[in-house]
């Protein structure tokens, strides 16, 4: 069973994204890949349900996440079995219906039948899991397929519109659900839906277990389109028709009913559940009924009809009985078939006259008389006329409803009083459905521009209207299918023959008396026009959700005005002050103020250190006093070097040598940002006055962040832990990560996660530099503007640096030249050694590096630094050519490597990130080598750290060179994405759907 | 005790703050990279005192000293690359700032749009975000 079950569900989940690269070649005829699909799902269901036995459930599991008690645990039994074949077979109708639905008007075929794959294989899982959580993602995946395909015509409002109002609706009301089954699943103590239904787990009388049963109900409502959350199905009508029939009314709304009956054996004893689900379901029953009569378009019809339906079929769950139900398969079985079908015949109508206003259409009849046979026997079964499947469903109903009584007045009354009322709005909407719409004569306009359905479309209807008929004519042929399909806990095993006639009883008279009326009330509205036909505007919630979620952003936007301050100058004091005074009081808290003053004067001073700290004073007092941004930088990257020497006075050698090389990048980094600036810039900053409260204000938040640094920094020394966690890495690094090196150990072994996404975090950076220095050039600016495409001319051949175009003084370099404008002989000579040279000691870095100092991060910054060199000496395009690869391309496999280090021990079987390590004895010249993954895992932290380090500066110095930022072709790659607009495709998409509107 | 460490740290925050608060673009960067070593002499203080201990390689005896705390060591190591991103991040958004605004200084970036008004028309974003 698990084999058929997992190939039903993981081909439509595979050949999803197939059918979506297909579609580019096959267009339309993507539809016969697809029915492929839905067939083979079909085949399995069908062949899982052939060996169930009567009130039988049979699970199997497949471990997932064992840690976290999750499986892919599958249940089969009646229920799931039955809705299986519901959406596997109308899955397959659905597509052949399509076949001739979407035609050459549409586009993105391809991606139409990718979702609808994925939309089945989710419903498949939501149905046939076992796992409460499991059944919880499959829910929301569904509601992300509805999603995708609600707003398949994304050009046009109302589709995005409808999409989104669906989305937000089930996903909302599909949290409270995900609420609702964790505390079931706490409070019982299994995730298991088959244990679920056994029964001895949950105490119906507790408050927690009710509460875990309205959440759970309230996901429900909310799926199912139950009031209050009933305006969103009629919305997500502007699905193309397809969708319509299968999600919005065969399958997926179904779903609410499904979670009922999956969790009756469940949550049955618990007092509110007749209640509640009488009050939601049976309100909807009238409330959809009147307004299915008040919509003039047919598919609004349908889907209020529909909200209308599903209502009975959850109130019909709430008036069962403790000990189980009867029929409500074939309730189900009898929505799917004809509502479906009137689907279909409303999207085939759509096509050939171009509208779906049952006031504009007429006269259908007498231009396509099969289409109007078929919709005759659908419209029968909606309205429950003998001889249909409806008549047998209403009846079995109606019967079920006296035999249920007892109870209160309210739980006896209000059902039969609903179901009453509904059916009779439900007659009077059925004869409008039809008598408007088929017979008379077609207005002349439509008549010219009718065509007749193919024979193809109507297929997929006929089929489901001959199941009205065979079925209603003789529903002694549904016994043997519901007494297999029957569930233990849910259904009563007394299942006897259905029958067509029983007889003149109450159900009979009733059903006379409903259809009576019914055509009673369309008499009436036809013969005063529909007038009274009007859904009051308190009703269109819809409107009132619309108006909140477009008010959300207006609130926030107010509140964000309110909380905002744009200026520096505003903000970072408060934000600093923040940190001095939190920090402070915490400190203070602690009596760690008190501490340092007592401990802090007998404190040893190292002399060593206290130098080294001296010299690091000065230089930063220099950074403060230099007048020139020159003299600062310097004073600056002495700051960074002597900070290097610290490290290695702290025993920390890898530190020691990033710091001096990271250092060195710095340093030629910001010099390119400076020579960007002209000297105007830096003599109006030094001329700049602050005033003086303001100059207070800094100097007291500098001393105080500096004081309380101090503090927070000496009770870090001082009170050091008994047992710091790096000791497990110096005692593991040798046996379990076979290095010696526990700074490196740590990095690419024990910790290796962790540099997995720095150095993706590094890519991050990149990308948005280049972001920076691609996005479009402001129009209306003439202040500045990025240099222009200056194409692919050599800086290194020019002479003198091109200053880039783009007006004032502002762009102009200061000193006149770029950063390449002065190449001595010297220079490049000895640079062109030390690139060699450097590259060497970083490779040799990056091979030794799990044992001695060294590693991916140093040999990454060393290499890049070299490349830096280079451009510094022969220009950029010459480094660039030198490196022969695109930096980001480089970056891009190292990061490549990296993760593929860590995810191939995951499909070995291994857990993330596992390292294999082996020693290769006595090898010629090198003697004994440990070579193993991390290596491999450090080579891709290498690539990312030089492809960074190269591509950021280039950028930079090929602007500061008067170059365009990136070459021609960079441009064309990484911009041409960017700088489309981004109106245009959706737009096309727009043009594409009016087209179909208009069709022919 | 690292007492003279401790007081470092404290000046070069005091510091690189009182540079943050600069309107300059160029004195905002330069109390950045400031910060960055800060912050990463702080984190390399939870090693302790480093006299009497090796560098953290094991099976390598040096005298018989027992090796520092290896792991404030491994974080700093990564910080420093990932501060180094930051920086050069840092360094072309002001650089895109100063060609789209013709300004180095955040003072006059905003000194058109005082107090509550959005400086909608001038930010660059708002064109990122269209």
């Amino acid at each position: 069973m698990m084999p058929l079950l997992l190939t039903a569900m993981a081909v439509p989940l595979l050949g999803a994204p197939l059918l979506a690269v297909a579609g580019r070649w096959l267009g339309r005829h993507t539809c016969w890949p697809a029915l492929a699909i839905a067939l083979t799902s079909l085949a399995c269901v069908a062949l899982a349900a052939a060996g169930q036995e009567p009130m039988a459930q049979r699970t199997a599991s497949l471990p997932w996440i064992p840690a976290l008690g999750l499986g892919i645990d599958l249940l089969a039994d009646g229920l799931s079995l039955f809705f299986g074949l519901v959406v596997s077979g109308m899955g397959a109708l659905i597509v052949l219906y399509a076949a001739g639905y979407l035609d050459d008007h549409y586009e993105h075929h391809g991606r139409f039948y990718a979702y609808l794959a994925l939309f089945m294989a989710a419903m498949l899982g939501t149905v046939f899991s076992d796992h409460v959580l499991l059944l919880f993602v499959f829910w929301e995946l569904t509601g992300i397929a509805s999603f995708l395909l609600i707003g398949f015509l994304h050009g046009e409002a109302v589709s995005r519109a409808g999409a989104r109002m669906a989305l937000l609706t089930t996903g909302i009301t599909g949290l409270v659900l995900m609420a609702g089954l964790i505390l079931t699943g706490l409070e019982a103590g299994t995730w298991r839906i088959s244990e679920l239904m056994a029964g001895g787990h949950l105490d119906a009388s507790s408050p927690s277990v009710t509460v875990a049963f309205v959440l759970v109900a309230v996901g429900a409502f909310g799926k199912s389109a139950q009031f209050p959350f009933h305006f969103w199905l009629p919305n997500a009508m502007a699905a193309p028709t397809p969708v319509s029939a299968y999600l919005h009314s065969a399958t997926m709304v179904k779903l609410g009913v499904f979670l009922v009956a999956r969790l009756f054996p469940v949550f049955r004893e618990v007092e509110l559940w007749t209640p509640l689900l009488v009050t939601a379901g049976f309100t909807t029953l009238i409330l959809g009924a009147w307004m299915a009569l008040c919509a003039t378009d047919l598919k609004a019809i349908l889907a209020y009809s529909t909200v209308s339906q599903l209502g009975f079929l959850i109130g019909f769950y709430g008036i069962g009985s403790r000990e189980g139900v009867h029929y409500d398969l074939m309730h189900v079985a009898n929505h799917v078939f004809y509502k479906g079908c009137l689907f279909m015949v409303a999207g085939i109508i759509d096509h050939c006259t171009g509208t779906r206003d049952v006031r504009e259409l007429a006269g259908l009849g007498r231009k396509a008389p099969f289409l109007a046979t078929i919709a005759l026997v659908a419209t029968a079964t909606m309205a429950g006329l003998p001889g249909t499947i409806g008549f047998v469903s209403k009846e079995y109903m109606l019967k079920e409803k006296f035999d249920y009584w007892g109870g209160d007045e309210f739980i006896n009354w209000f059902p039969l009083v609903a179901v009453a009322l509904a059916s009779a709005l439900k007659v009077a909407f059925c004869l409008r459905l039809w008598l408007d719409v088929f017979p008379g004569k077609m207005p002349g306009r439509m008549a010219e521009e009718f065509h007749r359905p193919g024979w193809l479309i109507q297929v997929p209807p006929t089929i489901l209207a001959v199941g009205c008929l065979v079925f209603g004519l003789a529903p002694g042929l549904m016994t043997p299918a519901l007494r297999t399909l029957s569930v233990p806990g849910l259904h009563l095993p007394d299942i006897t023959d259905l029958h067509l006639w029983h007889g003149v009883t109450r159900e009979f008279v009733l059903s006379l008396a409903i259809v009576a009326s019914g055509a009673a009330v369309y008499a009436l509205m036809r013969a005063t026009d529909w007038r009274a036909a009007v859904v009051p505007g308190w009703m269109r919630f819809d409107r009132g959700f619309e108006a909140a979620v477009a008010a959300l952003p207006k609130v926030a936007k107010r509140v964000t005005a309110l909380l905002r301050a744009d200026r520096p100058a505003d903000f970072l004091p408060i934000l600093f002050g923040f940190v001095v005074v939190a920090l402070g009081a915490a400190l203070w808290q602690g009596g760690l103020f008190g501490a340092f003053v007592e401990k802090a004067a007998q404190a040893p001073v190292d002399p060593l250190r206290a130098f080294v700290g001296g010299l690091i004073v000065v230089a930063m007092a220099l950074v403060l006093a230099l007048p020139r941004w020159s003299g600062q930088l310097i004073a600056l990257s002495i700051v960074g070097f002597l900070v290097t020497f610290l490290f290695v006075l702290f025993r920390a050698p890898d530190l020691a040598l990033t710091q001096i090389l990271i250092e060195a990048a710095t340093l030629v980094f910001v010099m390119l940002l400076l020579a960007r600036f002209p000297r105007s810039v830096e003599a109006g900053e030094q001329r700049r006055a602050v005033r003086p409260a303001r100059r207070v204000l800094h100097v007291a938040l500098a001393a105080g962040a500096g004081i309380v640094v101090t503090v927070l920094a000496f009770a870090v020394v001082s009170e050091r832990h008994g047992d710091p966690a790096g000791q497990f890495y110096l005692a593991n690094s040798l046996p379990l990560a076979k290095g010696t090196n526990a700074v490196n150990t740590i990095l690419v072994d024990f910790r290796g996660f962790d540099t997995l996404l720095e150095v993706t975090v590094l890519g991050i950076a990149t990308l948005g530099v280049l972001g920076l220095l691609t996005r479009h050039r402001r129009p209306t600016d003439t202040r500045g503007a990025l240099p222009g495409e200056a194409g692919m001319d050599d800086a290194a051949n020019a002479g003198t640096p091109t200053i880039a175009r783009g007006g004032e003084a502002v762009v102009a370099a200061p000193s006149g030249a770029g950063i390449t404008g002065d190449r001595s002989i010297i220079f490049r000579t000895v640079a062109a050694i030390l690139f060699f040279l450097i590259n060497i000691f970083a490779l040799y870095l990056l091979w030794r590096g799990h044992n001695v100092p060294g590693g991916g991060f140093i040999a990454g910054v060393g290499s890049g630094l070299s490349f830096i060199l280079l451009a510094l000496a022969y220009g950029v395009e010459r480094a660039q050519r030198v490196l022969r690869a695109d930096p980001v391309r480089v970056a891009a496999t190292g990061l490549a490597i990296a993760f593929a280090t860590a995810v191939v021990p995951v499909l070995l079987g291994q857990p993330l990130l596992k390292h294999w390590n082996w020693k290769l004895k006595e090898l010629p010249f090198i003697g004994d080598l440990a070579v193993g993954t991390p290596l491999v895992f450090d080579v891709g932290v290498y690539l990312v750290v030089v492809g960074v380090t190269c591509k950021l500066v280039f950028v930079l110095a090929r602007s500061v060179d008067g170059l365009g930022a990136l070459s021609g072709e960079e441009t064309r790659r990484y911009a041409s994405s960017v700088e489309e607009p981004i109106e245009g495709p959706v737009a096309a998409a727009g043009e594409t759907a009016r087209r179909v509107r208009h069709a022919d | 005790m690292l007492i003279e460490t401790c007081i470092l740290v404290g000046l070069l925050v005091a510091v690189a703050v009182y540079l943050i608060l600069q309107p300059g673009f160029v004195r905002i960067l330069f109390g950045f990279v400031l910060l960055s070593n800060a912050i990463n002499l702080l984190v390399l203080l939870a090693s302790g005192e480093p006299r009497g201990r090796k560098v953290p390689i094991v099976g390598d005896a040096v005298g018989g000293l027992p090796p520092v705390d290896p792991l404030p060591q491994a974080l700093v190591l990564t910080a420093i690359v990932i501060g180094f991103g930051v920086i050069a991040y840092l360094v072309v958004l002001l650089y895109r700032t100063f060609l789209d605004q013709g300004t180095a200084d955040a003072e006059e970036l905003f000194a058109d749009a005082p107090g509550r008004e959005p400086a909608a028309p001038k930010a660059p974003t708002q064109e990122a975000g269209r």
